[in-house]
C-alpha cells in the first residue's frame, strides 16, 4: 500500500519554519519530540523537508520518538501528585494525561 | 496540446508588476519573476510565529498578531513580552506574579486581572499603558482559570473563571457586576469588546470540556451554537461577538482543532500545525495569534493565522 504521509525530524526555529504559502499548499502535523508529518510524494512537502533540513524518518522511526516523549510525559503525570487531591483536581492542574499517539502510514 | 487562448478566447497577458483590480481565476504572466500566476479564492492557514523569551502557558494576552502582548503565565510568572510580528521583545513585568489571569485591551492599552499566584486565586488587577503596569482596582470576586473582552485599559469584561458565571465590567476605574452567564464555567475561550463579547468551551463541574458558546450583548448573556469539538484551555480571537476564532485546547487530547464562528455557527478551519493547550490568544479571524502552551512544557512558540479574501498563486509546473 503507497504510503500517505512521509515524516522527518526538525527542530521548529520560529518565524519562517512553516510560512503560509506552504501552510496553504499542504497540511503539516507537528507531534512532540519534534516530529513533523507531510504528505508523502509531495514536491511542497518535499520542499519544506529540505528547506528546514529535516532528517528523515520512516513511519516506525518516528513512531518510536513520539512514543518515547509521550510516555515520558504520561510518566512525570502519574508521579506528580497532591495530597488529597482528587483526580478531576489534578486534571484541572496539570491537564489530562497525555494519550497515546499513533501515527499513519 | 490545448492552448489557452483557444478555450478562452483571449491570450494570457504578461505584467511587470501583479495586475490591478484581479478577479478569481484570473491568470497572467509574471515577466518580472518569470512564472505564471492565478488569482485564487483566499485560504486561511497557520504558519509559525517568533519564539517567546520566556515559554510559559496560561499567561494572558492582548493586542493584535502583529502587535501583541503577552504577560503572567504559568510558575506564577510576572513576564510581559511584546511581539511586532517577527519577534518578541521582553519588557517590565508585572507587579503580581500570577498564571491563569485574564486579559484585554492592546498592546499600548491592557488590562490583567485576576488569576492566581502559588496559593490562591486573585482579585488583583492592573492596567498597562505601554511601558508599565500599575496596580488598579480589584475585581469583586477572585478567581482563576478568568478569561475577558476590551479594547483598552479603559473598557473590559471579565467573565467566568473558579467554576463560577461571574461578569463584571470594567469601566477604567472600578469593577462592577453585571448579569452572570448562564453556565459557570473556568478556562473558557473569550472574544470582543467591553459591549460584544463571546466566551465558548471551557470547563464545568459537571463536563470537564465544553463546547458551549454564549454571547454578551452589553446587557446579558445568550446561547448560541456551540463548537463542533468540546474543549478547555483553548485560544481564541475575534474583535466583537459575531466573529471569533478557537483554537487548541484539550478535551480526551490536546487538540490543534481550530474553528472559525460566523455569529450563527462554528465552522471546522485548517488546524494549528501542532497541537497546544493552555494557549492564549488575540488578534481577528483574520489575522491572529497563537502562543504559549502546553504540552511541551512551557512552550515559548507561536503560530500565525491568516485568512485572506484573496491570494495570488503561482501555477505550478512539473
Amino acid at each position: 500500500m503507497a504510503k500517505t504521509y512521509q515524516y522527518c525530524v526538525a527542530e521548529n526555529w520560529g518565524k519562517g519554519f512553516i510560512d503560509h504559502d506552504e501552510s496553504q499548499r499542504i497540511t503539516f502535523v507537528g507531534y512532540p519530540g519534534n516530529v513533523w508529518q507531510v504528505p508523502a510524494y509531495n514536491k511542497h512537502g518535499n520542499l519544506w523537508i529540505a528547506k528546514v533540513a529535516g532528517a528523515v524518518k520512516t513511519k516506525d522511526q518516528a513512531q518510536t520518538i513520539v512514543t518515547a516523549v509521550v510516555e515520558a510525559g504520561q510518566d512525570a503525570w502519574d508521579a506528580n501528585n497532591v495530597d488529597g487531591e482528587s483526580s478531576d483536581e489534578k486534571i484541572a492542574r496539570l491537564g489530562a494525561k497525555p494519550v497515546d499517539i499513533t501515527l499513519e502510514e | 496540446m490545448s492552448e489557452y487562448k483557444a478555450i478562452h478566447g483571449v491570450k494570457v497577458r504578461d505584467y511587470t508588476t501583479d495586475p490591478d483590480n484581479l478577479i478569481v481565476g484570473q491568470v497572467w504572466y509574471d515577466k518580472t519573476n518569470k512564472v505564471l500566476q492565478f488569482q485564487a479564492e483566499g485560504a486561511a492557514s497557520w504558519a509559525s510565529g517568533g519564539d517567546m523569551n520566556n515559554g510559559r502557558a496560561t499567561l494572558g494576552s492582548s493586542g493584535t498578531q502583529t502587535a501583541g502582548l503577552a504577560f503572567g503565565g504559568s510558575g506564577s510568572a510576572a513576564h510581559t513580552e511584546t511581539y511586532n510580528g517577527s519577534a518578541w521583545t521582553e519588557v517590565n513585568d508585572l507587579n503580581s506574579e500570577r498564571e491563569a489571569l485574564g486579559g484585554s485591551g492592546t498592546q499600548t492599552l491592557a488590562l490583567a486581572y485576576g488569576g492566581e499566584d502559588a496559593n490562591d486565586a486573585q482579585d488583583l488587577c492592573e492596567s498597562w499603558n505601554g511601558t508599565s503596569w500599575t496596580e488598579v482596582g480589584d475585581l469583586n470576586n477572585a478567581r482563576q482559570t478568568i478569561v475577558g473582552a476590551g479594547a483598552s485599559n479603559t473598557s473590559a469584561l471579565a467573565f467566568g473563571g473558579g467554576n463560577s458565571a461571574h461578569t463584571e465590567l470594567w469601566n477604567g476605574t472600578a469593577w462592577t457586576e453585571l448579569n452572570n452567564l448562564n453556565l459557570a464555567r473556568s478556562s473558557m475561550g473569550s472574544s470582543g469588546i467591553a459591549t460584544a463579547a463571546l466566551g465558548y468551551g471551557g470547563a464545568r463541574p459537571s463536563s470537564a470540556f465544553d463546547g458551549e458558546t454564549e454571547s454578551w450583548n452589553g446587557t446579558s448573556w445568550t446561547e448560541v451554537a456551540d463548537m463542533n469539538t468540546d474543549r478547555a484551555t483553548l485560544g481564541g480571537a475575534g474583535t466583537t461577538n459575531t466573529l471569533a476564532l478557537a483554537f487548541g485546547g484539550e478535551s480526551t487530547a490536546v487538540t490543534a482543532n481550530t474553528e472559525l464562528y460566523n455569529g450563527t455557527s462554528w465552522v471546522e478551519q485548517n488546524n494549528l500545525n501542532t497541537a497546544i493547550a493552555k494557549n492564549a490568544g488575540t488578534g481577528s479571524t483574520t489575522a491572529a495569534l497563537s502562543f504559549g502552551g502546553s504540552p511541551s512544557p512551557n512552550s515559548a512558540k507561536s503560530e500565525e493565522w491568516n485568512n485572506p479574501t484573496l491570494t495570488i498563486k503561482t501555477v505550478d509546473i512539473d
